[in-house]
């Protein structure tokens, strides 16, 4: 196996999966955790993936590994707070209203919004990621879109700023 | 809110994330754990190795000490009594069609279509593989495609797929065979030492160790361990633990052998060719078809054997990993449970596991008999819920999940 390949790798895509996986889970170090949990199944298959598409296996194995992790842990889902925010983006505010609009989300609907929204993945990729068709990824993303519209008027301000 | 907008603020929302590792240090640090787990996973001679040299140390020490005392001897500790409050109420398989419908990556009706079903290979893993009446195999890629092919030994009924769902092994007529699903080219395999239908018979149970090795366990209890590349195949290591009635292999790369040891009923768990920990488990009586999760490990047994409630029904058995504590029993309608005779091999009543869906949720496959349609069925092991995940028609019937593949 050639580690150097490898590395080279991790250091195209290791900033942009950690900020998909804090996304997901609302947490730095779970994102961490996750990501790094998914580098070492794709040092595993590397031989096999190498060729194809690492980052798709990747993300698919930070998805799935966050919607178990919600599963056992829902009820302990941490609250966000504006240090965290600091240490996340340039405009803490926007963060923490974003963490806000996201926590309102079932982890499929995140996922869903998360991997068509910030991964920029189309319907087929998206369904591909999380196993199910894209008829139901366009519903989910409807429902999640209506939901943050119902629910999170914050995040709607602020995406009247940024036009 | 448009898509441009959107992803705008999701971006602007993460714009100061830095990994806290370089990543040269997070990939050298992966590629590290991912040669422990491979490691353990193939059962490197070298931990082994290690492991007799440690004892020779320890023998020499010994010898070489003046204190010929001998160190106590710790019994091993004890599997508690399946408590009441584990006990759900009996299911009657036969009612799996009413219950409600739960939505999973599996299709909710499995059928095979002669005119879509393709040749191996598939383009990726297989989620799942059914069997028919004509000795063919067909299985469900992670694409919705169905592929299908000879079972090359003639006989269907004893195959398995790897947690990945790229590699499909197909034992019977004493011989083993094993493809990747992704060539579709079938390799026969070694089999252990002795009679080859000792090794192939309906009786044989299949657990992949990773994608590279397998584990047979025959209907005299027996293991064997058989390389997939075809490096060979022996006779396993079962630590002093005759009568194996199961094998299940954790997702951190441990071994949890269930079968007879000195102490009566034992649960062994093996890392890297080691034995490190034993637990004393007469109170489950015979656990069969173990299906291990991180912090579970779910089974079948005989039903409960406890003098107060000798009747009990077979059902599945759910332990938590940390003590093999029983959290859950599922009995299943229409078994007997007499004291001293097992009446439980692969199924209960054609009830079996076949996958952890998440940690609390257990894949059931409910096949009562061959020509009658089948479901699957997903436990939540903490509520006791019930739900229909699939039906597969009377034509086909299921012979083996690839677990990675149907998590949710």
């Amino acid at each position: 196996m050639d580690d150097s390949e490898f590395i080279d790798w991790v250091a195209g895509q290791q900033r942009r999966l950690l900020r998909t996986a804090y996304l997901l889970s609302g947490d730095v170090h779970r994102a961490e955790d996750l990501v790094q949990e998914a580098l070492i199944k794709v040092a595993l298959r590397w031989p096999r993936l190498r060729s194809g598409n690492p980052a798709a296996y990747a993300r698919q194995i930070i998805v799935r590994d966050n919607i178990s992790w919600w599963r056992r842990h829902r009820r302990e889902l941490p609250t966000a707070h504006e240090s965290e925010a600091r240490s996340v983006s340039s405009d803490p505010e926007t963060a923490l209203v974003v963490r806000r609009a996201l926590d309102r989300l079932t982890a499929r609907q995140r996922a869903v919004l998360v991997l068509r929204h910030f991964d920029d993945l189309s319907e087929r990729e998206t369904a591909d990621v999380l196993g199910i068709n894209v008829g139901t990824v366009k519903s989910t993303n409807a429902t999640a879109l209506a939901r943050l519209r119902a629910g999170a008027p914050e995040l709607l301000d602020l995406i009247g700023r940024t036009r | 809110m448009t898509d441009l907008d959107l992803s705008a603020v999701l971006d602007r929302a993460t714009d100061g994330i830095d990994p806290a590792d370089s990543p040269q240090h997070a990939a050298v640090s992966a590629l590290a754990r991912a040669r422990v787990v491979r490691n353990r996973r193939r059962g490197l001679v070298a931990g082994a190795v290690a492991a007799v040299l440690v004892l020779v140390v320890a023998v020499a020490s010994g010898v070489a000490g003046t204190d010929r005392s001998e160190p106590p001897v710790m019994p091993a500790p004890t599997v508690p009594a399946v408590p009441d409050s584990a006990v759900q109420a009996t299911w009657d398989p036969a009612a799996a069609g009413e219950l409600p419908q739960r939505a999973t990556v599996l299709p909710t009706e499995i059928a095979p279509r002669a005119a879509t079903t393709v040749p191996l290979p598939l383009t990726s893993g297989a989620r799942l593989v059914l069997a028919d009446q004509q000795e063919r195999l067909y299985l469900l890629g992670e694409d919705g495609t169905w592929a299908s092919t000879e079972a090359p030994t003639g006989s269907a009924y004893v195959s398995s797929l790897s947690d990945d769902g790229t590699m499909l092994a197909n034992a019977g007529n004493g011989e083993l065979w094993v493809t990747d699903v992704r060539d579709g080219a079938w390799r026969r395999l070694d089999l252990p030492p002795g009679p080859a239908f000792m090794w192939t018979g309906l009786d044989v149970t299949m657990t992949w160790r990773g994608d590279a090795q397998l584990l047979l366990r025959n209907g005299g209890g027996m293991l064997g361990i058989v390389d997939v590349e075809g490096a060979g195949a022996s006779e396993a290591d079962t630590h002093d633990t005759a009568q194996i009635s199961g094998v299940a292999m954790v997702p951190d790369g441990t071994e949890l052998l269930f079968g007879e040891g000195l102490e009566g009923r034992v649960i062994r768990e093996i890392e890297d060719g080691k034995e490190t920990r034993t637990v004393v488990a007469s109170a489950l009586g015979r656990f069969r078809s173990p299906l291990a999760s991180d912090t579970r490990v779910a089974g079948l047994v005989s039903g409960i054997p406890r003098d107060d409630r000798p009747t009990d029904h077979a059902g599945v058995l759910v332990l938590d990993r940390t003590g093999y504590a029983a959290q859950a029993y599922l009995p299943i309608a229409g078994t007997k449970y007499t004291p001293g005779v097992g009446i439980v091999e692969i199924s209960a009543n054609g009830v079996r596991p076949m996958a952890w869906l998440d940690d609390e949720t257990l894949l059931l496959d409910d096949s009562r008999a061959l020509g009658r349609p089948w479901s699957l069925v997903a436990w939540d092991v903490e509520t006791g819920e019930l739900s229909l995940v699939s039906s597969g028609g009377s034509d086909t019937w299921l012979r083996a999940v690839a677990g990675d593949l149907v998590r949710d």
